[in-house]
């Protein structure tokens, strides 16, 4: 809302006036289709729309909506200040600078020198990946035509994908949508919607951090937590598993079960410890990702977990000078940026839960990459939204594919088909650029083979799990779960 | 006991008693050896003794003189009559069926290992041929007096059918292997058709009177389930069974759950669409998604219990299925496969006021070399299923003991294990120990789950 408030008004939100606040409503259902400049008969026509209904509902009087109705509406002639190297992120610099130097005016005009953390070949490569991906709208497209009805087209499906430093919070690289032309809505950091299982790290990271180990066994089960009732992806029940296991099949019964163990109130902390600024709401369904987050967030997320838990203010500029070169802002360093947010043994082991989802989880098809880097699904509920976030030590990477009005996709769109491939794609490439640096273990880790199911320590068959020292199981024969989970019980006299 | 004995052999058959029995060994029991022979390889070894020669080579034109006669009579005499005092074993020692037969070893050794019994261990090698061809050599080599043989039912319905004719009395470890027919074989295994009269009897005495039946599509739990209907019928109970399920599919579950408390999407269409657009708006007011497929229909409870004929992993499942459906307070009633530790560790509020029929009590009631770590109603899991294989083999042991101790020949150590009663009221509860179809009388008890505890009670039927 405040980025279409500037852009079609020249003023934050809160100088709007109700005709103009109504313009940028009607927009949320199509900012293509009601651009104000490119189609101000439609805009204003749906604008006198919006007032009626908040007439209807009560907001305005009759009264107050028909002097609005007629109030005369003076869209800004937008100017971008660039339109050719990094469009979404010169806007983005544009309103930092305006925010750290606490005087908008003093931005576009002044012959400021802005220094910024943009890293021109990450982008270029941020560009060629989403340009070469028509196969995948197509792919999404074509699958739509085979189900429901078609509600949207092969080009009303965007992306967008951030880049950022996790060691110092750089953000790198920054494309806000597909096409700045068509629109210049950066769905980077002004939208906010929900990450799916792109979350669930979040809500892992606490419980490890709180003491659950990775082959603590949970029940997968159908669950009812103050009447939420989440649903499995792959919809399978009745099977134990280890934590380690539901993370890398995204299990959404064990997770929310988590959540409910470790408290929401914990949980909303925690998540801001680890970068979400965005309000988060307290309910049992934000620990499935159904509370809206922006690209950035979870950039910053997934940065502490890179950042071996130490967590990391973003920003995009590093110095600011006016024309006499006068230094008028310099970032902080690094180093006194950062704010533990998890323990370095914890944030290795979350790297090991991601590296699964990579190896053995929803994110297979990209094994190749799982050596150097790691990462997590994500699909929001009917596949609105789609995301993969993942990082290497060096580089973290978030991409978001859905569309602007919010739309279901059809069933066989997820992120592992729209999102995780265009990760994929950008990930191999910046990884060509310097030898992939291996995750650094930390001290205090032990490791130990471990039945994926129950969680007992196997000789052969299971899989490699990592611990806080001392947490490890240990070594002994078939754990009673693993004899109930095969045999049904311990008993089988008349089997 | 020595009175019953007495009846019971003027009861015995009339060829047995009889003056001759030449016609009955040529016509009935050379035949049986002759054709058990026929069936092994290397059957020269198996004809070594000189009364199973003896046997083989009479004929029926012999029979009526004198010499024939007299031959006859020390035939039956050294090949049926004469008490060797040995008792063979036919166990499943190696194969896939070793390890029940190990445990059962332990047991019947652990109840004769002190006593002048000498027992005589066959592997059967889990195999039906391997079975019979140890019988073989348990008969006609070894001349056994008594015969304990354990093993599938695939394994012993190929050895049963001997035990008559061949004159062995034969105790049998296995819980589905046929010996209703057989006047020789008797059933040293706990009865699950017994648990499922129990279990009619249990939900009698707490007052359930309408029982929903659940049914693996499986046959697992059969026997148990019919019995159970058997039961519920003679006490007026009202049951119904619900559609099948597979075990391992979570969804058919839950369409069996949905069945018994009428969670119908399509007859209740109506008052799904009011609580689904209820759901709805309460999402909208608190701004969170909404999904319709997560509205329920609440339950129609119209039983007092349901019966679960699985083993616990199942009633696990179960158990999260009616907490979903908010169906959690209805007692389950099932078999002793659900005895692990994890029914009350963590507990399962849901499980509170359910019961089940086990056959064994506490296992600090078994002797001290045969004791399972465990803390008396559950074994340390590993162990739990030796231990009723053990408890078997020990049950085995104790009734060999008893009936070996009579004294009386093959043909009429039938009539004495008739007449046995449970020579340990500890383990085995009191009573005869066999009823009169050959079953075994295990003792009864109801375990009711009260949290983290379980309450258990001999039942009293």
């Amino acid at each position: 809302v405040g980025a279409a408030a500037e852009r079609y008004f020249a003023k934050p939100v809160s100088e709007l006036n109700v005709a103009e606040l109504a313009v940028i409503a009607g927009l949320f259902q199509s900012p293509s289709a009601y651009n104000p400049r490119r189609y101000p008969h439609r805009a204003l026509a749906r604008q006198k729309l919006v007032l009626q209904a908040m007439a209807d509902a009560g907001y305005l009087t009759e009264e107050e909506a028909a002097r609005a109705k007629l109030a005369p509406i003076e869209f800004r002639n937008y100017e971008p200040l660039n339109t050719q190297i990094a469009p979404y992120f010169v806007d983005h610099i544009a309103q930092e600078a305006r925010q750290l130097l606490d005087n908008k005016k003093r931005v576009e005009g002044e012959g400021l020198r802005i220094y910024t953390t943009l890293d021109t070949s990450l982008q270029e490569t941020a560009e060629q990946v989403l340009a070469s991906a028509p196969k995948l709208w197509e792919e999404a497209a074509s699958t739509k035509r085979k189900g429901a009805p078609v509600r949207f087209s092969e080009s009303e499906l965007e992306a967008a994908l951030v880049v950022i430093d996790p060691k110092s919070g750089d953000v790198l690289s920054m494309l806000g949508g597909r096409n700045y032309k068509k629109s210049q809505f950066n769905r980077v950091t002004a939208a906010t919607r929900s990450p799916g299982s792109t979350f669930k790290p979040v809500v892992y990271s606490l419980a490890l951090q709180s003491g659950w180990s990775w082959n603590a066994v949970q029940y997968v089960e159908p669950v009812t937590v103050k009447e939420y009732r989440p649903r499995n992806f792959t919809g399978d029940f009745g099977t134990e598993t280890t934590l380690f296991r539901a993370f890398y099949r995204s299990l959404n019964t064990v997770a929310v079960e988590l959540a409910a163990d470790l408290g929401m109130g914990r949980l909303l902390k925690h998540a801001a410890a680890m970068g979400v600024t965005t309000p988060l709401k307290n309910e049992v369904g934000t620990a499935l990702g159904g509370s809206e987050v922006t690209m950035l967030d979870l950039a910053r997320v997934y940065g502490t977990l890179a950042n071996e838990g130490l967590r990391m203010e973003t920003t995009a500029i590093s110095r600011i000078e006016d024309r006499a070169g006068q230094v008028l802002y310099r970032a902080p360093e690094p180093e006194s940026r950062g704010t533990r947010a998890l323990s370095p043994q914890t944030a290795f082991l979350m790297t090991e839960g991601l590296r699964a989802v990579l190896v053995h989880g929803t994110a297979s098809v990209a094994r190749e990459l799982s050596q150097f880097a790691v990462g997590k699904t994500g699909t929001s509920n009917q596949a609105k939204d789609n995301w993969f976030a993942g990082y290497t030590p060096g580089l973290v990477c978030v991409v978001w594919v859905g569309t602007d009005g919010n739309e279901a996709l059809p069933n066989e769109a997820m992120a592992s088909t729209l999102a995780l491939p265009l990760w994929q794609s950008f990930m191999k490439e910046a990884l060509k650029r310097a030898p992939p640096e291996p995750f650094s273990r930390p001290a205090g880790i032990s490791e130990a083979l471990v039945h994926p199911l129950y969680g007992n320590r196997v000789s052969r068959g299971g899989l490699n799990m990592y611990f806080v020292s001392g947490r490890e199981p240990a070594a002994s024969g078939p754990s009673a779960l693993e004899i109930v989970g095969e045999q049904g019980g311990f008993r089988r006299v008349f089997e | 006991m020595k009175l019953l004995l007495l009846l019971l052999l003027l009861w015995a058959p009339s060829v047995l008693l009889a003056s001759s029995a030449c016609p009955w060994l040529t016509d009935t029991l050379a035949p049986n050896y002759r054709d058990l022979i026929k069936r092994h390889p290397a059957r020269a070894s198996l004809v070594q003794r000189e009364a199973v020669r003896n046997l083989l080579r009479l004929k029926r034109s012999q029979c009526g003189t004198p010499q024939g006669e007299s031959l006859a009579a020390e035939i039956y005499r050294l090949a049926v009559e004469a008490h060797s005092g040995k008792v063979g074993l036919i166990f499943p020692l190696s194969g896939k069926s070793g390890e029940r037969g190990r445990a059962h070893l332990k047991g019947i050794e652990a109840a004769l290992g002190n006593i002048g019994t000498r027992l005589i261990v066959k592997d059967s090698g889990s195999s039906p041929f391997g079975a019979e061809r140890a019988l073989a050599e348990l008969v006609f080599r070894e001349n056994v007096a008594l015969v304990v043989a354990a093993g599938t039912r695939g394994d012993l319905d190929r050895v049963i059918p001997w035990a008559d004719g061949l004159l062995v009395p034969m105790l049998v470890l296995s819980s589905e292997a046929q010996v209703g027919a057989s006047r020789f074989a008797f059933r040293v295994f706990p009865s699950e058709q017994r648990l499922g009269a129990a279990l009619a009897t249990a939900a009698a005495q707490r007052g359930w009177k309408r029982i929903a039946a659940l049914r693996p599509t499986d046959g697992r739990g059969d026997r148990l389930l019919r019995s159970f209907l058997a039961g519920a019928k003679e006490r007026g109970l009202e049951v119904k069974v619900t559609q099948p399920y597979q075990p391992n599919e979570s969804g058919s579950l839950d369409s069996a759950v949905r069945q018994i408390f009428r969670i119908d999407p399509r007859e209740r269409a109506q008052e799904l669409g009011q609580l689904q657009r209820e759901a709805e708006k309460k999402a909208k007011d608190r701004g969170l998604a909404f999904d319709p497929r997560t509205v329920i229909l609440k339950p129609i409870v119209e039983v007092d219990a349901i019966l679960l004929p699985d083993h616990f992993r199942t009633l696990r499942h179960l158990t999260k299925i009616l907490a979903y459906h908010g169906a959690g307070r209805v007692p389950l009633l099932g078999p002793q496969s659900w005895r692990t530790s994890a029914l009350v560790d963590p507990p399962e509020p849901q499980l509170t006021g359910s019961l089940f029929v086990d056959f064994m009590g506490s296992y600090d009631a078994l002797p001290e070399p045969l004791r399972v770590p465990g803390d008396g109603f559950f074994a340390e899991p590993s162990k739990a299923a030796e231990a009723d294989f053990t408890s078997i083999g020990l049950r085995a042991g104790r009734l060999t003991e008893a009936a070996m101790a009579s004294g009386e020949n093959r043909r009429n150590l039938p009539y004495v294990l008739q007449s046995l009663a449970n020579v340990d009221s500890g383990l085995f509860g009191p009573g005869p120990a066999f009823d009169s179809t050959h079953e075994s009388r295990w003792p009864l008890f109801v375990f009711t789950i009260k949290g983290e505890k379980l309450d258990v009670a001999p039942l009293i039927q």
